[in-house]
């Protein structure tokens, strides 16, 4: 069996090197395609992050300061209690605060690190039976005592969202048309390499290969030309992803929390990866079972 | 899985039929695309250990009855046994282990060019998953049996023709097959070189390898007195038990009439004057004069 494995990588790295400008061509092409694919998950992830408090029918939040007084707190709870413009409403004292916190800064470790739970300030999470009354309610909230600050989605917070969205849904076709450009690529470049190894084939056939060890060495290339594509955008997505937190970090102070949760990203990853495999596996496998008459 | 069976040491039976038969047909047809008949009505029955030569002009038969011991085609009707294994009905899978007792020698030598004649060798093992340990000892014994003992690191453009034949019947040889089948093996050589070749054949077919060997080689017919079976538009005209190329009418005419004495080469350039040679180069696709020129430059080697 050993021999039979050293075989099978010997060629098909030999093939990957005699045909290696027709695999940089598809290596490149899948690398773009799950780029584009990486990178248009990755804005909906950072988006959904920085709006991700707004999701679950919650329209309005309302953090209480972290000294806050038991007198202050009941008053607020009072208050809310009887706003009718608010339908329901969940707190989440300082602990509870610090746990989504650490959740939504998991790719941050410093940051987590320099709250401590007590120094988080408790919230609101209010549902308003009236969206668009965020505002008069918040600006309502914002001057009772022991309320550190209210935040609410706003208008350009749901264009935003909007936006991201087209963007996102444009991202993916284009990806999607790069992605069948790069499955026909290695399709070709697998083809071209069973056209080179015409003679090794019918040697092989003569001789009494079986299909399966004639195949494999080709299937295992479209295999590597794809995962090697992928390797390629996932680190592409990794470095954007610096670039990208660095970038809002320093200038857009208003998407402080538009970064990606790390399991997102390691989640992210491994859809390239897994992608850039069912690319070259699926490319190799049609060219083989097409073009390799066994 | 077809199992090797033991072999017969230098027998060569030509008139007892039954458990020894290695190759049968049965009433076997075969032709392309509905119109062209390459096989009627077929009955053949070879022994195991037997060395046959398969003769007629090109277009009886010969490569597709070649062809379908390999699997490589299937008969339109009639059955093929090869050591008792229907090969037309056998399932897919299967044919790669028949054509593992099959070897097989052609006119242009097929060796793969990057690689040299040790690994050519080598390659046939390889592919069919041998051990390497296998490899490394079998390789040079079957290098040194046909007498290439010395030039295993030998890339087959350094090699002369008849050299690199040697390496195609070692290729075929080394997985030490039931039968070798041979297209036209000195095709492409000159007679001494051819006479070399045939010499390598009747070794090998006297460990007990069945031979089947396709040729328009008259000359090597008549002086190896073996088996004969001519093909003409894909039927079996003669089957002789010793036979020569043509019918013996035709030998004694051109000899005189005398005993048939094995017919020293005297014009190198024929077996392959006159008719055959354009039909020749119809079945290889390559230009006339590449062929005389190649035997020619071979021929100068030597």
């Amino acid at each position: 069996m050993s021999v039979s494995l050293r075989y099978v990588l010997r060629e098909t790295f030999a093939n990957l090197m005699r045909n290696r400008m027709m695999a940089i061509a598809a290596v490149l092409t899948v690398a773009l395609s799950l780029s584009f694919v990486g990178a248009s998950f990755l804005l909906k992830q950072a988006v959904a992050t920085q709006v991700g408090e707004w999701n679950n029918n919650v329209n309005l939040q309302i953090f209480e300061l972290a000294n806050v007084s038991p007198g202050e707190h009941s008053a607020i709870a009072t208050m809310i209690h009887t706003t009718p413009q608010i339908t329901k409403c969940t707190y989440l004292n300082h602990y509870q605060s610090w746990l989504q916190m650490k959740r939504v800064l998991s790719g941050d470790p410093a940051a987590i690190s320099a709250v401590s739970p007590s120094q988080t300030p408790p919230d609101w999470r209010c549902t308003l039976s009236n969206p668009n009354a965020d505002v008069t309610v918040a600006a309502t909230f914002s001057k009772v005592g022991g309320v550190f600050r209210v935040e609410y989605p706003g208008k350009s917070i749901r264009t935003m969202e909007e936006v991201t969205g087209i963007i996102q849904t444009i991202g993916l076709v284009v990806a999607l048309i790069v992605l069948v450009a790069s499955l026909v690529l290695i399709l070709t470049a697998i083809r071209m390499a069973i056209f080179a190894r015409r003679r090794e084939v019918g040697v092989m056939k003569l001789v009494g290969a079986t299909n399966w060890f004639i195949r494999v060495p080709f299937m295992l290339e479209g295999l590597l030309q794809g995962l090697l594509g992928a390797v390629l955008a996932a680190g592409t997505v990794l470095v954007g992803n610096v670039f990208f937190r660095d970038f809002i970090r320093n200038h857009v102070s208003a998407l402080q929390q538009a970064v990606v949760p790390s399991h997102d990203l390691v989640l992210i990853e491994i859809l390239i990866l897994l992608a850039g495999a069912a690319v070259g596996a699926v490319g190799s496998f049609i060219a083989v079972h097409r073009f390799l008459d066994v | 899985m077809l199992r090797p069976i033991g072999r017969v040491i230098g027998s060569r039976p030509s008139g007892a039929r039954g458990a020894r038969t290695m190759i049968r047909f049965e009433t076997v047809s075969k032709s392309y695309k509905g119109s062209v008949v390459a096989l009627r009505d077929c009955s053949v029955e070879i022994e195991k250990g037997e060395f046959v030569f398969l003769v007629g002009a090109s277009g009886s038969g010969k490569t597709t009855f070649l062809k379908l011991l390999l699997r490589e085609e299937v008969p339109d009707e009639g059955r093929i046994l090869v050591a008792g294994r229907n090969v037309g009905e056998m399932s897919h899978w299967r044919v790669p282990y028949l054509r593992r007792n099959i070897g097989c020698v052609f006119q242009d030598f097929r060796l793969l060019p990057n690689k040299t004649a040790f690994e050519n060798i080598a390659f046939a093992l390889e592919v069919i998953g041998r051990p390497r340990g296998v490899i490394r000892s079998q390789v040079p014994q079957v290098l040194e049996l046909v007498g290439l003992g010395k030039k295993g690191k030998r890339f087959p453009h350094e090699l002369s023709g008849g050299e690199q034949q040697r390496v195609a019947v070692a290729r075929a040889f080394i997985n030490r097959p039931l039968i070798i089948l041979a297209d036209e093996p000195t095709g492409n050589l000159d007679p001494a070189t051819s006479q070399g070749i045939m010499k390598l054949l009747d070794k090998i077919n006297r460990t007990g390898t069945t031979v089947v060997m396709a040729t328009h080689d008259a000359s090597m017919v008549n002086y190896m007195r073996r088996r004969v079976i001519e093909l003409d538009r894909g039927r079996v005209i003669r089957d002789q038990a010793r036979g020569i190329y043509g019918y013996e009418n035709d030998i004694q005419m051109a000899s005189g009439g005398g005993p048939v004495v094995p017919v020293a080469p005297v014009d190198p350039v024929g077996p392959i004057s006159g008719s055959h040679l354009a039909v020749e180069a119809d079945d290889n696709g390559a230009p006339i004069t590449g062929r005389v020129q190649v035997t020619r430059a071979r021929r100068g080697r030597h």
